[in-house]
């Protein structure tokens, strides 16, 4: 997975490495099959004409400078003939036998710095005679750049017009599709600041746009025919750009832009204009001496912060903005030697290379964007998975709330209930147990202590929770161990190995004190007996078991047991446990298997029935 | 109650023998049961190692006989026609702080005997105690041995469980700072359902000092002569009313 996605990132920086490199090795194709001019006579602002070699780079700056040629027609032609210039700069007169045919200025656009512009110029009726015919071109230099003509080729319609139509897509229809990308980041980066305006990349974004407009200020010559005068302010305002995109590669790094750099986004450039606007300098040479070079130089700089950015800060966005800011500045810098005339040709590269900027620069918003929006994804599952937590806690908090009042409201019947008992009927079993004593009569003495314990057997039972069988065992062993000792039997009892149970009631604790209760009067009454054991102990399944031992009797069957024993197999099955009768040897054991969790069924039960006696 | 002489003679036999000529237990009974209190007078004429000393049938007359005689054991019933046995109690262990109190109870297991122990009683009777028994759990308690039921240990527990939260008053948490590890296990052990034998061989104990600890346990539980024990008395006493 991590290998394949970094194959797919090495494959992307290559593609879009060669897609951006395009314009500084492609040569677009010429008319093969037409006829080439490649000669012309040239006539420069110093009057003496001279032959020149076409492409021809003028030497001079802002000069209106003339090309004569000519082209000839073996036979006249019926067919439509063109006459193609594939690259002009940056504005042309055309005229063909003296008559003009074409001004570019009147159908190509200007944006504002001069760029090269393909003609076609149609020949009609004389021209496709016979013979030599006369071309002549007046050739209008740019202002800051050198007057630039490419040869110029005669052909059909076939030959010439798919060369033409390249050249109007790469040459002028790109240049607007440039402004277009530009404007949509403008209005984009603009909301996203609107939206978030705590994070001044977007407004720096925002700005960066605005002053690169400036660059295309000529379009407003329809409108405004003095613009042109205007342009070297409009080139002074967008040179701020080079300071805004230092703050953006800086911020991108993670880095805080120093306060100066704020400063001279302002600053630079406000100072050119008002030495420009109060004459201390004129326009051209601060243009050519100090808005170009700086111009040239800074995407360099630009290009060292975001290398810093992204090989020692590891800031990843970094790598985005480097390889598109390394083109942007062998742009600036092939621009920079056109206009010292180190590099021929007329076409200015740094205008299309902001485009490559302004792409990266999107693609890093949109990454932003895709990350925070994964991020809130996190959030809201995190938080999502927290709000379970809290509910589950809630619940859990809820049930036990529900129980601890269940049981409050048992705790506080059940004292009800003991003080009732203990005031009233227990007191009164008690008093008769002392009249039965002083009057001998035995029998009513005897009844009476059996009902006081029984009335004990229930009211502790009442106090018994969940896990505490030992204790309402012990319980009864309290109770048992003076009755037997009056009697001279021995009481063995131990409940260490009894495992816990759970889901005990007071219900349940009831019924498996009665079974114990039970197997010991047996044991007193059916088989004489001397000694009693009562043990807990573990099952081979890990069952619970309560074994009764005596040296009575031995067990002698179901006939023998009767009522009593079938009472404790009730209840046995009652808890959901089993009840066992076997003789030993020298006695008779009771076993008692019960599950180490007691079903709920007995809540709030009864026994089936009451006591047999 | 066949053998009661027999198994009395015994009981005063022993006692004999181990007090020597020491002088005979003055006992004062409070009881308002009219039979009860005639059965346990009786058992008590009978033994030899004390002299009843008074058996009253209310909490007027048991004051009375308080201020006018010595009492080394008081044996009462709780709930009396005016009053509570607890106020006998708390005014014995205030003229005699070495005399002895036990608390008559019909079931034994329940909170008001737990306040008797914080007045200061340290033993309790059943209503319906065997003759000998009744003789037995005197010299026990005479000899430094207190009973102590799986009930009354769980009771405790509790109330010491809840003292012991932080966020109850940091007084009450006395007694519980108060009770030696080893008590704290015995107490565990027997609130648990272990029998004495049981308790003692797990903490590597005789049998027989159990009993011993389970009064010093009690008389730390006694609270002491501070406005919040009368407070806590009238509060269990009005439980009852």
């Amino acid at each position: 997975m991590d290998v394949g996605r970094r194959w797919l990132w090495a494959v992307l920086v290559v593609l879009a490495t060669v897609a951006a490199s395009t314009p500084l090795w492609l040569t677009l194709p010429v008319p093969d099959q037409a006829l080439e001019i490649r000669q012309a006579e040239f006539t420069g602002a110093d009057g003496a004409p001279a032959l020149v070699d076409l492409p021809h780079v003028q030497g001079q700056r802002r000069a209106q400078s003339y090309y004569r040629m000519a082209y000839e027609l073996a036979e006249a032609h019926t067919q439509q003939l063109y006459l193609f210039i594939p690259m002009l700069s940056y504005r042309a007169v055309i005229a063909v036998d003296g008559d003009v045919a074409l001004d570019t200025g009147a159908n190509s656009l200007i944006p504002g710095i001069t760029l090269g512009v393909s003609a076609l110029v149609p020949l009609s009726g004389r021209h496709l005679a016979a013979g030599r015919h006369a071309v002549d071109i007046l050739l209008e230099a740019p202002g800051v750049a050198r007057g630039y003509l490419s040869p110029v080729y005669v052909g059909t319609a076939q030959q010439i017009s798919p060369f033409y139509r390249l050249r109007v897509l790469v040459l002028e229809h790109t240049r607007m599709m440039v402004l277009a990308c530009q404007l949509l980041l403008a209005i984009a980066t603009l909301m996203a600041w609107i939206y978030r305006p705590q994070e001044s990349l977007y407004g720096w974004l925002f700005l960066l746009h605005c002053v690169s407009t400036a660059s295309y200020a000529g379009l407003l010559a329809d409108i405004f025919p003095g613009v042109f005068g205007w342009l070297p302010y409009a080139f002074t305002v967008s040179m701020s750009s080079v300071f805004i995109l230092h703050i953006i590669a800086l911020r991108i790094n993670g880095a805080t832009p120093p306060r100066w750099l704020h400063a001279s986004v302002a600053a630079v450039p406000g100072a050119c204009l008002l030495a420009m606007a109060l004459g201390v300098l004129p326009a051209r040479a601060l243009l050519l001496g100090v808005v170009m070079p700086v111009m040239v130089v800074s995407p360099l700089i630009t290009v060292a912060i975001s290398a810093w950015g992204a090989l020692a800060k590891k800031a990843q966005e970094a790598w985005l903005l480097l390889l598109p800011l390394c083109f942007f500045s062998l742009a600036t810098l092939h621009d920079g030697a056109l206009l010292a005339g180190k590099v021929d040709g007329p076409v200015f590269l740094s205008l299309y290379y902001r485009q490559l900027l302004i792409v990266a620069i999107a693609v890093i918003l949109m990454r932003r964007l895709g990350l925070s929006l994964m991020r809130l994804d996190g959030a809201n599952a995190h938080l999502k998975q927290r709000l379970d937590e809290r509910e589950a806690e809630l619940r859990r908090l809820h049930e036990e709330e529900r129980s601890e009042a269940a049981r409050r409201v048992r705790s506080e019947e059940r004292n009800r209930l003991t003080v009732d008992l203990h005031d009233g009927l227990s007191g009164h079993l008690a008093s008769i147990i002392a009249l039965a004593e002083r009057e001998r009569s035995a029998g009513i003495e005897s009844t009476a202590r059996e009902a006081l314990d029984d009335l004990r057997l229930v009211i502790h039972s009442l106090d018994i929770g969940d896990r505490e069988l030992m204790a309402a065992l012990s319980g009864l062993r309290e109770r048992l161990e003076p009755q037997l000792k009056r009697l001279g039997v021995a009481l063995e009892w131990s409940m260490l190995r009894l495992p816990e149970i759970s889901g005990v009631t007071p219900a349940h604790a009831l019924n498996v004190l009665r079974i114990v209760q039970e197997a010991v009067t047996n044991a007193l009454r059916h088989g004489p007996a001397t000694r009693i054991a009562v043990r807990g102990d573990t099952g081979p399944q890990g069952e619970a078991l309560i074994v009764v031992d005596n040296d009575g009797a031995p067990y002698a069957g179901v006939c023998g047991g009767g009522a009593g024993i079938r009472n404790m197999g009730r209840r046995a099955a009652f808890l959901g446990g089993a009840l066992g009768m076997e003789a030993l040897a020298g006695g008779t054991r009771v076993t008692l298997t019960l599950p180490l969790r007691l079903s709920g069924d007995a809540e709030g039960g009864s026994p089936p029935d009451g006591r047999e006696r | 109650m066949e053998s009661r002489g027999g198994r009395a003679g015994a009981g005063t036999g022993r006692d004999g023998g181990e007090n020597g000529q020491a002088a005979p237990c003055r006992t004062l009974l409070v009881e308002d049961d009219e039979p009860l209190r005639l059965r346990f007078a009786a058992i008590l004429s009978g033994w030899r190692g004390g002299r009843l000393v008074a058996s009253c049938g209310t909490l007027d007359e048991a004051m009375a006989v308080l201020q006018r005689e010595p009492v080394d054991l008081l044996i009462t019933d709780l709930r009396l026609p005016d009053g509570h046995g607890i106020q006998a109690i708390r005014r014995l262990r205030a003229t005699n702080p070495q005399a002895e109190a036990m608390v008559v109870s019909a079931l034994a297991d329940n909170e008001v005997v737990i306040a008797a122990i914080e007045a200061g009683a340290t033993g309790y009777l059943l209503k319906d105690v065997g003759c000998a028994d009744l003789i037995e759990a005197i010299e026990d308690l005479r000899a430094g041995h207190s009973p102590i039921s799986s009930s009354i240990a769980r009771i405790i527990v509790r109330r010491l469980g809840e003292r012991g939260r932080p966020a109850q008053a940091a007084a009450p948490c006395r007694e519980t700072a108060a009770l030696t590890p080893r008590e704290t296990d015995i107490l565990w052990g027997i609130a648990k359902g272990l029998t004495y034998a049981e308790v003692a061989g797990q903490l590597g104990l005789s049998r027989h000092t159990v009993p011993v600890h389970i009064k010093n346990i009690y008389r730390k539980l006694q609270v002491g002569n501070r406005s919040e024990a009368v407070f806590e008395a009238s509060r269990l006493g009005l439980i009852w009313m």
